[in-house]
């Protein structure tokens, strides 16, 4: 029974779907007046009919430039208006969906007579957005303070006017069945591989889906391993380090609607750089990007190492830190690996709750929660002394990073280490180690190596991986992205000295 | 797929069943020392820190003694009296009464040498006295007995005791034509003091060095960069060590090979006693002080070989020597020959200062 009413219902949806095929203007316009944003109406001397999307085009064209020439003029052909109009630009078309797609996005259609199959499509579009404003995730105190916005053109000329070159090339794709988003595949012709650029492409094209939010729906769609923790492109909201990546070789996918851009391929060291490595000389940009990295390392394993230490190695504790951890941990009920558990899952919590606060009072819950709830557990002897400090600086170790996705799948990483820890000791702490490595290994960033300049091994990219070579020893372009123009600059001639003055 | 996941599920809830103690619940053991009873018993003791509450931060140590006839024994023993399980990982000082080192310390250097948990760096010691009372007695406040004596041989080794830890010991007891050796301590009313350094044949004590001389093996066996000796004279001229090097070269074309030890010492003159400021700062007293020492270490050295040959220990590692650089080493050939092996000292002195004083 209830089949027979599904097959109906699939059947008529059907028809519905077909009737979308073979749609006229004046499905369309019908379709498009139950919405009350919609105008249309007759205006000019011979009563021509204006339509368009009240919200998505702008008054003051129509008000200035469009209505003034249709009332003084007496027009017989669309043609003849179109030479009239002092708008750039325009279209005449007979397509009806072309049409639909235009009013879409704003234009305004102008027909002779209700009936006629032609129409002049007059771009009026305005679209509110944000300004462009200062980077807020990836912050840096030097270089330039401007961050991507939520249009796809702003972030274009944001990006175009750092690189001026014919070269830089956009290609445009739409993705999402019902959003259509418009998609920016942005790449410099001459030095990027196009087998990249290709590939991109291709799983663009591959998506399946009915929306696109945000440009992390396509990291997550068109990522080699969609299951693993890392982030297999890196995403930016900065326009100067989207350009640095694109002179390199790499490939930046743009999307509508996102602040952020996605470059890819890119490698696990790439998410520890920030921008701020190359706006200082580079051996203070060196330590700090060892640091960094060794903040992280911390963060991942510094609870793991308590617990494997406490439960299992204590011969590893040196004598002088013997009494300060024994006599902290006297009280405790728990035994270790709970009593971390427990404090983590309060920072999470802590992260959590000021994340989606606003940042006023996320502030507040981070005094509240650092100072009020440590203390308390150490006083009511929950936790220790010692792993208060350790969980801590483990914390605020993985905030060091400067890409912040990097810094979720941290969060999240630790705790497989935590339960090897438990189990098996330092033993298992490797074995977890082991398991990420042999992960890595394998991850590809859109075909190209993950854990690239490591493995493989490139010496030639390790100049920018760990520590930063000054500028001019940066004379080839990284192997990981496969550049066709491998060069930079000539190298003997950066690094002769010409300070004397004849 | 179905098998392993039920392995991964077996690891995951199976190892709940080993019963984990964390460090605060153990009796670690940081000092442990044996006395002789008798030709079968031994009398073990060990100290246990145990740490006070939190923001107190004392030490008291807990010590448990027990008569045992085997090390096995000992330890079962040990764990009737404790109320948590007993942890050997965190062991730094192991000592033996001066009796039971003559009888052969060999058992035990098996038993410390097999257990993978005690560490190479442990130091061994030899106790003038008894071993339980050494251990059992209160030195300082906010200290445990074995971070006390762990420190007295660390800091002495610094100085003028050769280095010796359970590694070293070890190295010398298997080695072929090598013996060790390892400080001997003694309680003083309320605190401890190295008094010398113990000569073993293998695992047997069988000579002691004493205080005096004890510098001159640490020069003959290591680089010493601080140190300091005095003349026997009537003046009482000490000299601070600040570098030496020693060199050995064997001559095999006798029928007995022939040891010549070259040792160079720099070092700077830091007393002078006062009857003799009239004395001019020249370089003639530098070479005349130079002269005196070199004779003072060469006499000391050539007493303190013959005294190693007296009683068959080769602390200096002679025969590993002759091993390590000539073909066909024939171990009982060797240990004929070794009371009567003629060593040579050659000792270079050389003064860098003599003081800021007249």
């Amino acid at each position: 029974m209830w089949k027979r009413k599904k097959k109906r219902a699939r059947e008529k949806k059907q028809n519905e779907l077909k009737e979308k095929s073979d749609e006229t203007l004046q499905t369309l316009f019908e379709a498009l007046k139950k919405s009350d944003d919609f105008k249309s109406y007759q205006a000019g001397s011979n009563r021509y009919v204006v339509s368009y999307l009240g919200t998505l085009s702008e008054p003051k064209l129509i008000n200035h430039s469009i209505l003034p020439v249709l009332n003084e003029n007496v027009f017989f052909t669309l043609e003849e208006m179109k030479n009239m109009l002092p708008v750039e630009d325009l279209e005449i078309t007979e397509d009806p969906t072309g049409v639909r797609e235009k009013i879409m996005k704003g234009y305004i259609a102008i027909q002779l007579k209700e009936s006629d199959k032609n129409v002049l499509l007059i771009p009026a579009v305005t679209v509110e957005g944000r300004q462009v404003s200062i980077p807020e995730v990836e912050f840096s105190v030097v270089g330039p303070k401007e961050a991507f916005v939520e249009s796809l053109d702003k972030n274009m000329s944001l990006m175009r006017k750092r690189l001026t070159l014919p070269q830089f090339t956009m290609k445009e794709v739409s993705v999402g069945k019902i959003t259509k988003t418009r998609i920016g595949v942005v790449y410099i012709d001459g030095i990027a591989d196009p087998d990249n650029v290709n590939t991109v492409l291709q799983r663009l094209d591959a998506i399946e889906y009915d929306q696109i939010i945000d440009s992390s729906f396509i990291t997550q769609m068109i990522a080699d391993n969609s299951t693993s923790p890392f982030p297999q492109l890196l995403d930016s909201e900065r326009p100067d380090r989207v350009v640095e990546v694109l002179v390199e070789g790499k490939i930046a996918i743009v999307v509508d609607g996102s602040p952020h851009v996605l470059t890819c391929p890119t490698t696990i060291v790439e998410f520890f750089s920030s921008s701020d490595d190359y706006f200082l000389p580079w051996p203070l940009a060196s330590v700090f990007r060892l640091v960094r990295l060794f903040a992280v390392f911390f963060s991942v394993l510094s609870t793991s190492l308590y617990v494997a230490i406490l439960t299992y190695h204590h011969e590893m504790i040196p004598e002088e830190l013997m009494s300060t951890i024994v006599s902290s941990r006297a009280d405790i009920p728990f035994p270790p690996i709970l009593e971390v558990v427990i404090l983590e899952l309060t920072i999470e919590l802590l992260r959590e709750a000021g994340a989606r606060l606003p940042t006023k009072i996320g502030q507040t819950i981070g005094i509240v929660g650092g100072i009020v709830i440590g203390t308390a557990a150490v006083e009511a002897g929950l936790t220790s002394n010692v792993l208060l400090i350790i969980v801590a600086l483990a914390a605020l170790a993985s905030f060091t990073t400067p890409v912040y996705q990097i810094g979720n799948t941290i969060r999240l990483i630790r705790f497989p280490f935590l339960l090897g820890a438990q189990m098996w000791g330092l033993v298992g702490v490797s074995m977890i180690m082991v398991f990420y490595i042999g992960h890595l290994i394998k991850l590809k960033s859109i075909g190209r190596p993950f854990f690239a300049p490591l493995y493989p091994l490139r010496f030639r990219d390790l100049r920018d991986a760990f520590i930063r070579l000054p500028f001019n020893t940066q004379s080839e372009r990284p192997l990981q992205t496969r550049p066709v123009d491998p060069i930079r600059f000539n190298r003997k001639r950066a690094s002769e000295k010409r300070d004397v003055d004849e | 797929m179905k098998r392993k996941g039920l392995l991964v599920l077996m690891l995951l809830f199976l190892t709940g069943c080993q019963e984990i103690y964390s460090v605060e619940d153990r009796a670690i053991v940081q000092i442990l020392g044996y006395d002789y009873v008798d030709d079968k018993e031994v009398k073990g003791t060990v100290g246990i820190p145990h740490y006070g509450e939190e923001e107190k931060r004392t030490v008291e140590e807990l010590n448990l003694t027990v008569t045992a006839q085997s090390i096995k024994e000992f330890t079962d023993k040990i764990e009737k009296e404790s109320s948590k399980p007993i942890s050997i990982g965190k062991l730094t000082v192991s000592l033996y009464d001066r009796e039971l080192a003559e009888n052969g310390l060999d058992e035990f250097l098996d038993v410390l040498s097999r257990d993978p948990r005690i560490g190479r760096n442990i130091h061994l010691g030899i106790v003038d006295g008894e071993v339980q009372e050494m251990i059992e007695a209160k030195y300082n406040q906010n200290e445990t007995t074995a971070r006390y004596v762990n420190s007295i041989i660390k800091n002495n080794s610094r100085r003028n005791f050769p280095r010796s830890n359970l590694h070293w010991f070890l190295y010398a007891y298997y080695a072929e034509g090598l013996d060790g050796y390892l400080p001997l301590l003694k309680k003083q009313n309320s605190h401890i003091k190295v008094t010398g350094i113990a000569l073993f044949d293998k695992g047997t004590f069988v000579s002691t060095v004493e205080e005096d001389k004890v510098l001159i093996l640490k020069l003959l066996k290591e680089k010493v960069e601080k140190g300091t000796a005095s003349l026997p004279t009537e003046e009482k001229t000490g000299i601070e060590i600040s570098d030496s090097n020693v060199k050995y070269r064997i001559n095999t074309k006798g029928e007995v090979p022939e040891f010549n030890i070259s040792l160079t010492i720099t070092g700077f003159i830091n007393e002078i006693q006062e009857s003799s400021l009239d004395k001019e700062q020249t370089p003639e007293l530098a070479n005349k002080l130079e002269k005196d020492f070199a004779e003072y270490f060469k006499e000391n050295s050539e007493e303190l070989i013959a005294q190693f040959q007296e009683n068959n220990t080769d602390p200096l590692g002679l025969g590993n020597l002759l091993k390590n650089r000539r073909q066909g080493f024939d171990k009982e050939k060797w240990e004929e020959q070794y009371p009567d092996v003629p060593v040579n000292v050659d000792v270079d002195v050389k003064i860098t200062g003599i003081g800021i004083s007249l």
